[in-house]
């Protein structure tokens, strides 16, 4: 265990969820904390980082796996008294034409509920088990609404530990997208990245008052010039020799509210993203996202097409950098990574989401082609630096990670 | 017949009213709120999966 080879004082315990996502503050808060994440395998990369942490997993003992696992089982009988009920209202409200197995919810839903509950009942043993060893000062995560997260959140507002909620990305659905899980925070703070964060999670109910702009700590890295390649030393690193390159940022299935036609939008992308490589006499840098997708079909896609290319997860800002135009499947937040690098950008549309703000170009495939050229041509607009604000307040200068450690120091007294 | 949109919208109002109306509580806890983000996970799995099973996925990727 990290702590016992540490023979610092014990400082007040901050509970993370652990996602690489949020590690560009980890160090900054550890000078006030003992960090502790949710997720174990985050201890060994703060340990890589040099940084005294915790697991939750280390509070882990008989006493708190017994009495997890009464209460689920209570809970779990709970669920068989009710599962008629949820059934027939399941079936009720989704009119006939829902997945078939929704018909039959009775089958499944305790057991559902049972894998749940058990979960839900270690963590909090573990928190309370946490509780009566070490002082918790707060909880800051990165998103609040899958079930750990959430879990852990709503722990800490039951016991009065304030909890902050530092969104990882922003959400671009529409207002009149529909009812999304993404709207929603339970934590008592959110520390948005800008006037449009603050504005889509106060149009989701969150209390204005208790949403502070500090700007994006995950792209702080991007204002780091010297770390930040130039055009022609992308394009070197990356063996590109062709006057004109396309970075097409591939997108992955979010399940939680399908909305359009899914996957065969996103094939439908990509065959125009590749037909417009052709005309263009274009190298095509597939970016895919880091989240999920399968990088074989981009694979086969441009070998089927004699399309050259590169595709790659990873080296954001050397796809971005060695590109004249950036094209997204869908409003992908890579489009303001990209306004931050001074490369322009276009998104293919999707139902239900869009940018606010009159930038990025836009369009459906149709008319892929003209979009992709006027967002070519706009590139050195003024209008971009206005995007980028609006999405990171930090910009033009970064330094979100150091306003984001003062806040949850100030909110966690 | 709902679109898959009107499909969302069910199971959200499901999972937010229902779900969390039985009052599953642990430690101060409503499980249906922590179940939300799967159950919908759950749903959207489901729709896509039938989606692609009509065959016109198969199609697409084969073009």
């Amino acid at each position: 265990m990290a702590e016992a080879n540490n023979p610092k004082p014990n400082k007040r315990v901050l509970l993370l969820p652990g996602h690489p996502v949020a590690q560009g503050y980890w160090r900054g808060l550890a000078e006030h904390y003992d960090l502790c994440f949710l997720y174990p395998q985050a201890l060994e990369y703060a340990a890589s980082l040099s940084l005294r942490a915790l697991a939750l997993n280390q509070f882990h003992n008989s006493d708190a796996q017994e009495s997890a696992l009464n209460t689920a089982a209570q809970i779990a009988a709970k669920a068989v008294q009710n599962a008629q009920v949820i059934s027939g209202r399941l079936t009720a409200s989704l009119d006939g034409s829902a997945p078939s197995e929704f018909n039959s919810a009775q089958d499944w839903w305790p057991g559902y509920v049972l894998q749940h509950a058990q979960a839900l009942a270690l963590q909090s043993a573990m928190l309370t088990q946490l509780a009566g060893a070490r002082e918790i000062a707060g909880c800051v995560v990165h998103e609040d609404v899958a079930p750990d997260t959430r879990g852990m959140v709503l722990w800490c507002k039951a016991h009065g530990i304030p909890t902050i909620h530092v969104p990882h990305a922003a959400c671009h659905l529409r207002p009149d997208g529909g009812p999304d899980i993404h709207r929603e925070s339970r934590s008592d703070w959110i520390l948005a990245s800008g006037v449009y964060e603050r504005d889509f999670y106060a149009a989701g109910g969150h209390p204005v008052d208790r949403i502070a702009i500090i700007g994006s700590p995950q792209m702080d890295g991007l204002y780091a010039d010297e770390a930040m390649p130039s055009k022609a030393e992308a394009r070197r690193v990356l063996d590109i020799d062709n006057d004109r390159v396309i970075c097409y940022a591939g997108t992955w299935t979010q399940t939680t509210a399908i909305r359009g036609r899914g996957v065969f939008e996103m094939d439908e992308g990509l065959h125009a993203i590749i037909t417009l490589a052709h005309e263009w006499e274009a190298v095509l840098i597939v970016k895919s996202h880091p989240n999920g997708g399968d990088d074989k079909v981009f694979e086969k896609a441009l070998r089927q097409t004699n399309t050259p290319g590169i595709i790659t997860k990873h080296y954001l800002s050397y796809a971005i950098r060695a590109s004249d135009v950036l094209i997204a499947q869908g409003p992908s937040n890579i489009c303001v990574e990209a306004a931050i690098l001074g490369t322009p950008s276009a998104y293919i549309q999707t139902e239900g989401f869009d940018y606010s703000h009159a930038l990025p170009f836009r369009s459906g495939v149709d008319r892929l082609g003209v979009t992709a050229l006027e967002a070519m041509d706009s590139r050195g607009d003024p209008a971009w630096q206005d995007f980028a604000r609006f999405y990171n307040a930090a910009h033009p200068d970064g330094g979100s990670v150091d306003k984001t450690v003062e806040k949850v120091v100030e909110l966690c007294r | 017949m709902k679109t898959k949109a009107q499909l969302n919208e069910a199971v959200y109002h499901t999972a937010s009213e229902w779900f969390v109306g039985l009052g599953l509580m642990i430690d101060d806890i409503e499980l249906g709120d922590v179940m939300k983000y799967d159950v919908l996970r759950v749903s959207g799995r489901l729709m896509e999966r039938e989606q692609q099973s009509d065959g016109r996925g198969e199609q697409s990727k084969t073009e």
